[in-house]
């Protein structure tokens, strides 16, 4: 016989932050952040990038949809950490992240997905409509680990469309990497533009969250003469 | 004898606050028409509904939702008033469907213009003494019952994802068209498009928030005499613009109410007592047996849906 598991029967196990669905019935627009934070990321670029996620929340938070809509969660890789679970754009609390190791993007992306993947079986579990996810990897390095299974998934999420992944390459990211990871043309981060970047990401989840059938989602080309990105 | 029969009802699309400050026209449109069916007087007049929502991105979202709704109603009055309610059946609605698209197709090649600019969701019921008719293609929803409850008769489609459905010009269109015929009375009808799911859906049950429709049906039954009056349809779209709705949606919203409920003269405040009364007869419950409702997931089902579903007009990728 069995013995049964206490752990499981007490109420401290169970998980009450779904009340916020209750709290909050709107579509969700989930958007991952892959954030690069390895040790080349040091000084200005971290400090840039920082500003630039305290930018985006300001950002969502102008727009009281957004806010209820949107929803963030962060991994960061150097090592890799959820520094951030998905939150809704009103309780998310830009992080101050810090450079550290090495740059584990296969890793990172996995773990990103997976985010994905289970928060959003906790939408259809409690009947909450949601937007195409987004997954949004910033780096400005080389895979130190195998990104060959992430770049599948990545493939596998694009082609059933169970997500829209974008990655961005900071000055001394291996774009070439990047594009047999990522399906779309990756873009490259003109200087430290960070807080542009993060505006038109804002900007962006502002149109999807709002977006009705058949309209069109108008996006912002990042790589437009005074945009924050070149091809 | 009253035309209207029994029926008292309401009906209005009422631009989205989202449409209004981008100054763009409402692209919701419903109608409703009675028709007397002379080989059977005594059971009073069929009651026709219809409500459309144009795609935003179609070119003639607003003028293809209007048509829609006319071309619905004139096949609701062409073939079930010719066809006994008993012999009422769902393969009339891919009849109707494909009327409707020929129709439409016809209209885009007058006007020069493409079958998709067209592009609408279409909702339509037609209910008569002891039989209703009702079908649906892409999202908003056709809610039954009386004031002891209120049912979807079907759940609304939506695609993999929040901005994404399905429109009558769709190529594989039939596919996705529902219907279902009920052999009972029908005491009181909603139809309703996307911009008022929130507030009329329990997602999570899949059932009609019955807050939302009882005291609109209570308010409904009250108006004499019977038929439709313009002061009633004001005091609707004022509702539907009214800062409790538009706080919950900001999409174009269109409500049609429909009930023959008698509500004794003078004893408005019986709607209460009425509540607590069984009904005369149950209303089943949404067919376990239909495909749109019966799924395990609330989700569609990502793979086989995605593949079809370049949701819009445009045929262009929504993210």
């Amino acid at each position: 016989m069995n013995t049964p598991d206490l752990s499981k029967q007490t109420p401290f196990g169970l998980d009450f932050s779904v009340a916020e669905f209750a709290d909050n019935p709107e579509p969700r627009c989930p958007c991952v952040l892959l954030l690069d934070n390895s040790w080349s990321m040091n000084g200005q670029p971290i400090a840039e990038l920082n500003d630039g996620l305290a930018t985006f929340r300001e950002e969502l938070l102008a727009d009281s949809l957004a806010a209820k809509r949107v929803e963030i969660a962060i991994v960061s890789f150097g090592p890799v950490q959820v520094v951030s679970p998905f939150q809704t754009a009103e309780h998310f609390l830009p992080p101050q992240l810090s450079a550290q190791k090495d740059t584990p993007m296969g890793l990172a992306i996995l773990q990103g997905l997976e985010l994905l993947n289970q928060r959003k079986a906790l939408y259809r579990e409690h009947g909450i409509p949601f937007f195409r996810p987004w997954v949004f990897l910033i780096t400005d390095g080389t895979p130190t680990d195998d990104w060959k299974a992430a770049a599948n998934e990545v493939r596998k999420g694009e082609e059933s469309r169970a997500f829209a992944f974008f990655a961005v390459g900071v000055e001394g990211a291996n774009l070439d990497i990047l594009q047999q990871i990522s399906m779309r043309q990756p873009l490259q981060l003109r200087g430290l533009r960070f807080r542009e970047l993060f505006q038109w990401l804002s900007n962006s989840m502002r149109s999807v969250s709002r977006s009705v059938p058949g309209t069109e989602v108008p996006l912002i080309n990042p790589t437009n003469p005074d945009g924050w990105a070149s091809v | 004898m009253n035309p209207a029969g029994d029926w008292r009802y309401v009906y209005a699309s009422v631009r989205g606050v989202a449409h209004a400050s981008a100054a763009i026209e409402c692209q919701d449109a419903c109608a409703a028409r009675l028709v007397s069916v002379l080989s059977m007087p005594e059971s009073g007049p069929l009651l026709l509904l219809a409500a459309a929502d144009g795609a935003g991105s179609a070119a003639r979202a607003r003028e293809g939702a209007e048509r829609a709704c006319q071309l619905l109603l004139d096949e609701l009055a062409t073939r079930l008033v010719s066809t006994p309610p008993n012999d009422w059946n769902p393969t009339l609605a891919g009849t109707l469907l494909e009327n409707i698209r020929t129709a439409l197709a016809q209209d885009a090649s007058t006007a020069e213009a493409s079958f998709r600019d067209y592009a609408c969701t279409l909702l339509g019921a037609a209910v008569a003494a002891d039989h209703g008719f009702f079908l649906q293609i892409g999202d908003g929803a056709i809610i039954i019952g009386n004031d002891a409850g209120y049912q979807p008769v079907f759940w609304p489609q939506t695609g993999q994802y929040a901005n994404e459905t399905r429109f009558v010009t769709d190529p594989d269109a039939g596919d996705y068209l529902q219907c279902r015929v009920l052999a009972e009375p029908i005491a009181e009808i909603a139809l309703l498009t996307d911009g008022l799911q929130p507030l009329a859906l329990h997602y999570q049950l899949r059932q009609a928030h019955v807050p939302f429709f009882r005291p609109l049906f209570q308010q409904l039954r009250a108006i004499s005499p019977a038929g439709c009056s313009e002061s009633s349809i004001a005091a609707l779209e004022s509702f539907l613009d009214s800062p409790a709705v538009n706080q919950r949606t900001h999409d174009d919203k269109t409500l049609m109410l429909a009930t023959r409920l008698d509500l004794p003269a003078g004893l408005e405040a019986s709607a209460q007592a009425n509540a607590s009364e069984p009904p005369s007869r149950p209303i089943p419950p949404v067919s376990e047996a239909d495909p749109a409702v019966s799924e395990a997931d609330p989700a569609v089902p990502e793979t086989p849906l995605s593949e079809r579903l370049p949701r819009d007009a445009n045929g262009a990728e929504v993210l």
